[in-house]
């Protein structure tokens, strides 16, 4: 910090405003009066619709706005995110405001190569991410908000704050409504003219004690005579167990062993809370402060000790104890609430809930590697099923009824119990062109068929995907002499043209192929 | 003063499963209700299948593996009848689903087997898929383990046989290959299809999927060859009437092994023996 001898030190405050749409579109608010602007986008801007303009006149502007509400909730989590975000500049950070961020940037500025390039570097991160920023910084808190706010923003010299400010209008000084309205109707439009006014005469032309004190002590914070409060953003809640291990640990059962006292010490933290861990990381770190990181995730929250020694154990043979492990730490990543529940008295075998089971397999297989088939309404046999990797939203526990499945239709003719990975082609010898294959060849293997049913027909559907149509799919059931049963289907259909009554028009001859076996 | 609390737990916890709907925990040397064929010749000579032991499946040839698993899948739905809630878990091995592919929901469905209850499992290794297998008979929360895959090695086999004992889980091994590599296993079947049944709305469509299932190896009774039908409306198999292999093995109850009615080499050697090759 120079030597201004501000409370705050050198602060930096940037406000942002998303513009990345390029029709004019405004997000209102009800004020009581009617909907409002709230908030407005560049074009809109040009075509001068401003924040606090009634919804009514903009449309008169300009019919074509685009109107959404404004969702203060949503702007609030996703400036808090963004303070989160900016931890990684200086840890002491609030939201400023609806828009803004401060940053007290004392002491850390270099650790990004000084307070222009973090200026920007701050504008080049946020811009990539669509917002508009404004940044600024100056010796004190109040400073750097009226440089961002009113002025060009961008560095304060330490010690020019005075001169920088005596230009602004007297809003900088984050005055109330009336206090604008008053120094403004004694003329006293700009910081700057407030500097020379006997401070008690200045406070004697309010009728109100309390905002002649308001307006003294704004200008003696934004010029550093005054302490300011701020309360910075909290750092965010971690779940953690640590131990530090006087006798370093070398082998892979003392590990497990400590990972188990930890997993106990984490459930504990979780449950005070009421929470379950969804991912779960183990750090251990080696005598010679290598770091090894050990994570797994869970399907479900959880706070079983016991699952999460089984989980985690799976990674510790990648850990490389070399001289000792003298620290361990377990850490819930990723918590969600996780209602109290009596576990068991014993470990009793035999419950049902299959979720443990599912998250040990995915830590060992990978993630993708554990499935369930769960149904959608689709005439598409392969588009019939999909892979779910969530766990059941409705789960059979006991005491409740099974979730009844959605009401899709079922399929018209016969599913085969094995769907091969993609269709693979086969040469086919039909009495008909339009009737069940006689004989056919696949993976180089002729089958006679015996038997057949179908056809069963299936077009593609259309509403899915715009322009290209794919062809339709006649299905047959079919059986070798051998006793094999097959799913076949013809894609696409034996045109006029291949007939030879008309339309000669080139045209791709129908394709075979095996989609599905039959046990 | 222990022990009666014990008891009393135990007794409270089966009155909870009852009322649950919950299949109860079993007493000590007590008889699990049977997972049979539901066919009288099977059932007369086989018994029950044993639901805390592996059972192998081997094709008669590569072109019966989807018949292997579709035979699977009807033994999942006989035994879903007993246990209507657990899921099961279906290993199959990377190469197993490129070559044979999935099973499908509507497909098992069809079959009767609780398909919207199956976990899938692929295995990218054959090491992972047989711990796979393990870990999920170890949980004892499963109704049973299928595994489709290369038959497991014999020591493999043996701790996926202890597993299934542990928690009473049963393993079906469905084999891709039908290599005679001894595998230890309650009871090893050998599976062809057969051609299906007649279909009463259309005589040229096939009908009910048929299979021969040969029991290559039992410890308890003589390999013999059946001929079943698989009824996806009573969730039951039939044996299929007049025909030499059903006959072959319905009429005759060998209480000891004997090797005359061996269908095929090596068929009715003691377990023993095998192992000790092994």
């Amino acid at each position: 910090m120079g030597s201004s001898g501000g409370p705050v030190g050198r602060s930096t405050g940037f406000a942002s405003a998303p513009d990345d749409i390029q029709a004019p579109f405004c997000l209102t608010e009800d004020t009581g009066h009617g909907l409002a602007v709230a908030a407005a986008n560049r074009p809109a801007g040009r075509l001068g619709i401003g924040v606090g303009m009634r919804l009514t006149d903009a449309r008169a502007l300009y019919p074509a706005l685009g109107v959404e509400p404004i969702d203060r909730a949503a702007d609030r989590r996703c400036l808090t995110a963004l303070a989160r975000w900016a931890v990684r500049y200086t840890p002491a950070v609030l939201c400023d405001g609806r828009d803004g961020l401060l940053l007290d940037m004392t002491g850390a500025a270099h650790l990004v190569g000084g307070e222009e390039a973090l200026c920007r570097d701050v504008a080049r991160r946020l811009r990539a991410v669509g917002l508009t920023v404004r940044v600024g910084i100056a010796d004190t808190a109040g400073a750097a908000w009226a440089v961002t706010r009113y002025g060009k923003g961008g560095v304060v010299p330490v010690d020019r704050t005075a001169r920088v400010l005596a230009p602004l209008p007297v809003a900088a000084l984050r005055l109330s409504a009336d206090a604008v309205d008053l120094l403004q109707r004694l003329g006293l439009t700009t910081v700057g003219a407030l500097y020379d006014i006997p401070r008690a005469a200045l406070q004697r032309r309010f009728s109100a004690p309390a905002l002649g004190d308001a307006v003294v002590l704004r200008l003696d914070q934004v010029l550093g005579r005054a302490e300011e409060a701020l309360t910075f953003l909290p750092p965010p809640r971690t779940w953690r167990a640590t131990a530090h291990l006087f006798e370093p640990v070398t082998e892979r059962a003392q590990i497990e062993a400590w990972l188990e006292t930890l997993g106990h010490r984490l459930a504990g933290l979780l449950g005070v809370d009421g929470l379950g861990a969804r991912r779960l990381r183990l750090t251990a770190c080696r005598v010679d402060n290598r770091l090894y990181h050990v994570e797994a995730g869970l399907g479900a929250p959880s706070r079983s000790p016991v699952l999460f020694r089984r989980l985690l154990a799976e990674g510790l043979d990648r850990i490389d104890p070399g001289f000792g492990i003298d620290r361990l730490v377990l850490a819930a990543d990723g918590v969600e609430p996780l209602a109290p529940a009596q576990t068991g008295l014993l470990d009793v075998p035999g419950e049902e809930d299959p979720q443990p089971l599912i998250d040990l397999l995915r830590v060992k297989l990978g993630g993708d590697a554990v499935w369930r088939l769960e149904k959608v309404a689709s005439h598409m046999p392969e588009r019939a099923q999909c892979r779910s990797y969530a766990p059941p939203v409705d789960p059979a526990g006991p005491g409740r009824k099974p979730a009844a499945p959605p009401a899709t239709p079922g399929p018209l003719g016969p599913r085969p119990v094995l769907f091969l990975p993609r269709p693979e082609k086969v040469e086919v010898m039909a009495e008909v062109p339009e009737g069940p294959p006689r004989l056919f060849v696949w993976r180089r293997t002729t089958h006679r068929v015996s038997r057949a049913a179908g056809p069963e027909r299936i077009e593609p559907e259309w509403w899915r995907r715009a322009g290209a149509v794919g062809r339709p799919r006649d299905y047959y059931y079919l059986e070798d002499t051998g006793g094999r049963r097959f799913w076949l289907f013809r894609h696409g259909l034996y045109d006029r043209g291949d007939l030879g009554v008309e339309n000669p028009a080139p045209h791709r001859p129908p394709q075979w192929y095996v989609h599905g076996l039959f046990g | 003063m222990a022990e009666r609390a014990a008891v009393s737990l135990e007794r409270l916890r089966d009155r909870i499963a009852r009322i649950e709907g919950r299949p109860r925990r079993l007493e000590e040397g007590e008889a699990e209700p049977g997972w049979i064929f539901g066919a009288a010749a099977i059932d007369r000579h086989v018994g029950d299948l044993s639901r805390r032991d592996v059972h192998l499946f081997r094709p008669a040839a590569a072109a019966d593996i989807p018949a292997i698993q579709a035979l699977g899948a009807a033994l999942l739905a006989r035994l879903a009848l007993g246990q209507p809630r657990r899921p099961v878990l279906w290993v199959q091995t990377k190469e197993a689903r490129r070559l044979w592919g999935t099973p499908s929901l509507a497909g098992l469905a069809g079959l009767g087997a609780p398909a919207e209850r199956v976990i899938f499992v692929e295995a990218a290794r054959p090491a992972l898929y047989g711990q796979a297998m393990e870990e999920g008979l170890r949980s004892g929360r499963l109704a049973a383990v299928v595994g489709v895959g290369p038959p497991p090695a014999f020591v493999d086999s043996r701790r996926l046989r202890l597993r299934a004992g542990e928690r009473a889980t049963p393993c079906l091994l469905l084999a891709t290959r039908d290599a005679t590599t001894p595998v230890a296993a309650a009871t090893g079947w050998r599976v062809a299809a057969q051609a299906s049944g007649p279909n009463p709305d259309d005589p040229a469509a096939p009908g009910r999927p048929r299979w021969r299932l040969e029991l290559m190896r039992a410890g308890h009774c003589a390999p013999a060859a059946f001929e079943v039908e698989w009824d996806d409306a009573t969730v039951c198999f039939h044996m299929v009437a007049g025909s030499a292999a059903g006959a072959a093995g319905a009429g005759t109850f060998a209480p000891e092994p004997a090797v005359e009615l061996g269908v095929k080499r090596g068929a009715g050697r003691p377990v023993h023996r095998l192992r000790v090759r092994a």
